[in-house]
């Protein structure tokens, strides 16, 4: 019998759209679990960290702090073959709006000026992840395989890319597949 | 007789054309980003890239010569052109989720038709100033490919000569009048940048987050904002209009100016609500007790078919003119007014009334080295084909000792329609008569008339703008805007155009 491919997902710096996208292929599920799929670090299993020798991690969102820069070199490490998904993993997205800014103007808006911030305190901490100068998209931090623009894809793009990898095959989103907003 | 080969197949050809353009006519799609069609081609993005006997080169500005070979599908320049846009795509914003032309620009569409999935180099490597100076445009560098269209069509088509590339390599920017804010630039606001630019960097404020141009109704017209009457493209959606672009296949081959572009969409959207009334279709309803003491007065803002309706109506119909025009014995085309060597110009600043016109004196002053006097300046020669363009002021003596062309610019956009219909009689002549109603229809009231409207009984006023004069009036009646009718009118050059219905309003 053929070996299941293990299938991971991380979410960085995003909305958790794509997740939501993904699990939006509803029934096409059950259809990627019987052509030979089965998950470990995904929303249905709630796991956060991707186990060795996983086949196909999925990224969703941009790196932005020095955690995500972390998690994101884990999964690459992890992973035989690492997709970023969604406008923010490919391009950047809606978090690179900051990109305009410096880190501490950014700081001072949200937690100084901000009109419904009463303590104005900075958070600060160890464990909290510091803020990059710039957001990246993934392919700026690992090297990665294969893309899914859109935001977010939608799940036909997503079924697409999971059963032609599957199969072992290459795949490439055309048309109505391909989207960048 | 040149003969060359496409893709293997052999052609001939005895004009002087660009490769794309062959390609075009023979079905063979290749992409352009700097290329447009009404503009001179510089081949700077490469993105039409072809291969002639080994040699890559780009299609829109290159000749078809002799023996050429051209390949224009080969896997080789198919990975070449992606490449190319990846370069195109790299170092600036070109976030296509966050820009409001998103779905509706041709640098997005080349991401599309290539099959870009991903940014390889890295982007937001320099970030510029976002110019929100200007009262009609956005404008932001950080979108910008340097294609250069806007530059080019600001000097070679529109004639101002605003726009310029500044700086090098990746610092290269956009700049108005060398480095001022757009907004205090000398930008005359014609607008075409924002028709040429193939990204969200030239943006209509007025226009933004309304509809994408395919989600809206295009509808051929032509500008009724003044008496150059050019060309334009009205797009529609719902019951507003989103923007107003020139047309390129009209009579004056794409030129406009901000009176058309963005004054008349902001009036439109004004007055747009409530109901009105149609004087074509509904005036006898509304005015009926018309007597022999009744007067109608007709300006220069009402089309062709409204003024004979009311001149029917009415016992007596005068005109209301700021100056009385002239139907000139033989009136020059807008074509001819490309081809003088001197233009006299006196009583008008151009840049800010008829910017058609003098798009078309600036682009002449510098590039066929035209004479431009303006007539206040005091001494001048003529020499050459002399063109003069006046307010009408001057004497017939005047004009023809002068011994050259003429051409008046009435104030109001169908003066010349209205001195066919009504002629000469002018308000002036009301002095000798007894009247005791005033009914008065104009669009745009722009000329002072309290002088006569304080001898009438009763006092009528048929005008979009209802607020503006009630003063003066008993009452004053709301009319349907120009989108709203369809009608003709002559246009300072004595030719008839006409206008579709672009809306339908509910009608009194």
């Amino acid at each position: 019998m053929k070996k299941k491919k293990l299938v991971s997902t991380i979410w960085c710096e995003g909305c958790s759209g794509c997740h939501m996208s993904f699990l939006d292929m509803d029934e096409k599920l059950v259809d990627l679990i019987k052509k030979g799929m089965t998950f470990s670090a995904t929303p249905f299993t709630d796991l956060k960290i991707p186990p060795h020798g996983t086949d196909i991690g999925i990224i969703e969102g941009s790196v932005a702090t020095d955690t995500q820069e972390e998690e994101v070199k884990m999964m690459r490490e992890r992973c035989k073959i690492v997709i970023a998904i969604g406008d923010c993993a490919v391009f950047g997205g809606i978090p690179t709006m900051r990109n305009k800014y410096k880190t501490t103007e950014i700081f001072s808006r949200a937690y100084k000026q901000a009109e419904t911030n009463h303590n104005q305190h900075l958070p600060s901490g160890e464990d909290i992840s510091k803020l990059l100068d710039r957001v990246k998209p993934v392919n700026e931090v690992i090297k990665v395989d294969y893309y899914i623009p859109g935001c977010p894809p939608t799940p036909e793009a997503i079924y697409e890319a999971l059963s032609k990898l599957i199969e072992d095959q290459s795949p490439e989103l055309k048309g109505k597949l391909l989207s960048y907003e | 007789m040149k003969k060359f080969k496409i893709n293997s197949v052999e052609y001939s050809i005895d004009t002087e054309k660009t490769i794309f353009e062959f390609l075009k006519d023979i079905g063979i799609y290749v992409p352009t980003l700097c290329y447009h069609p009404y503009l001179r081609p510089i081949g700077s993005c490469r993105v039409c890239v072809i291969k002639d006997r080994g040699k890559f080169k780009n299609s829109c500005a290159t000749i078809i010569d002799d023996g050429m070979d051209i390949e224009t599908h080969t896997p080789e320049l198919i990975e070449m052109r992606k490449w190319i846009l990846q370069f195109l795509f790299s170092e600036r914003n070109h976030y296509c989720m966050y820009c409001c032309v998103t779905n509706d620009c041709e640098f997005q569409n080349l991401g599309y038709y290539t099959g870009l999935d991903h940014f390889h180099f890295p982007t937001f490597k320099n970030i510029f100033d976002i110019d929100n100076s200007h009262p009609y445009i956005l404008f932001d560098n950080n979108r910008c490919v340097l294609c250069s269209r806007c530059v080019r069509v600001c000097s070679e088509v529109a004639g101002h000569f605003v726009l310029s590339e500044n700086n090098k390599g990746e610092h290269s920017i956009i700049v108005a009048d060398n480095g001022v804010q757009f907004g205090k630039s000398s930008c005359t606001s014609c607008g075409l940048c924002v028709q040429v630019c193939p990204t969200g960097t030239f943006v209509d404020k007025y226009s933004m987050y309304l509809g994408r141009s395919w989600e809206t109704q295009k509808i051929g017209s032509y500008c009724f904002s003044c008496p150059v009457g050019c060309g334009i493209e009205i797009y529609k959606r719902g019951n507003n209009i989103v923007k107003i672009y020139s047309d390129w296949d009209s009579f004056t081959k794409g030129l406009i100016c901000h009176k058309g572009r963005y004054e008349a969409v902001i009036n439109y959207r004004k007055y747009k609500n409530g109901s009105n009334i149609d004087i074509y279709e509904n005036l006898n309803k509304i005015v009926k007790d018309i007597d022999e003491s009744s007067v109608a007065v007709v300006d220069g803002t009402l089309f062709n078919e409204e003024i004979e309706k009311i001149r029917g109506l009415f016992p007596k119909t005068f005109a209301l003119y700021k100056v009385n025009p002239k139907i000139l014995d033989n009136p020059i085309s807008f074509d001819e007014l490309d081809n003088y060597q001197t233009y006299i110009i006196a009583g008008w600043d151009l840049n800010k009334e008829y910017g058609t016109i003098g798009s078309v004196i600036k682009r002449n002053k510098y590039y066929r080295n035209c004479k431009v006097i303006y007539l206040d300046e005091g001494k001048f020669e003529i020499s050459g084909k002399t063109i003069f363009i006046y307010k009408n002021y001057y004497s017939s003596n005047f004009l023809n000792g002068l011994d050259c062309d003429h051409l008046v610019l009435p104030l109001n956009t169908n003066d010349v329609g209205l001195l066919k219909l009504i002629g000469n009689k002018t308000l002036q002549e009301i002095d000798n008569l007894e009247y005791s109603s005033l009914f008065i229809f104009s669009r745009d009231l722009n000329l002072n008339i309290s002088n006569i409207t304080g001898r009438f009984k009763r006092r009528f006023l048929f005008t979009i703008d209802v607020d503006r004069y009630s003063e003066l009036f008993d009452e004053v009646f709301p009319i349907v805007s120009e989108f709203e009718v369809k009608g003709s009118f002559y246009n300072l050059f004595n030719q008839l155009l006409c206008v579709d219905r672009v809306f339908d309003r509910e009608v009194v």
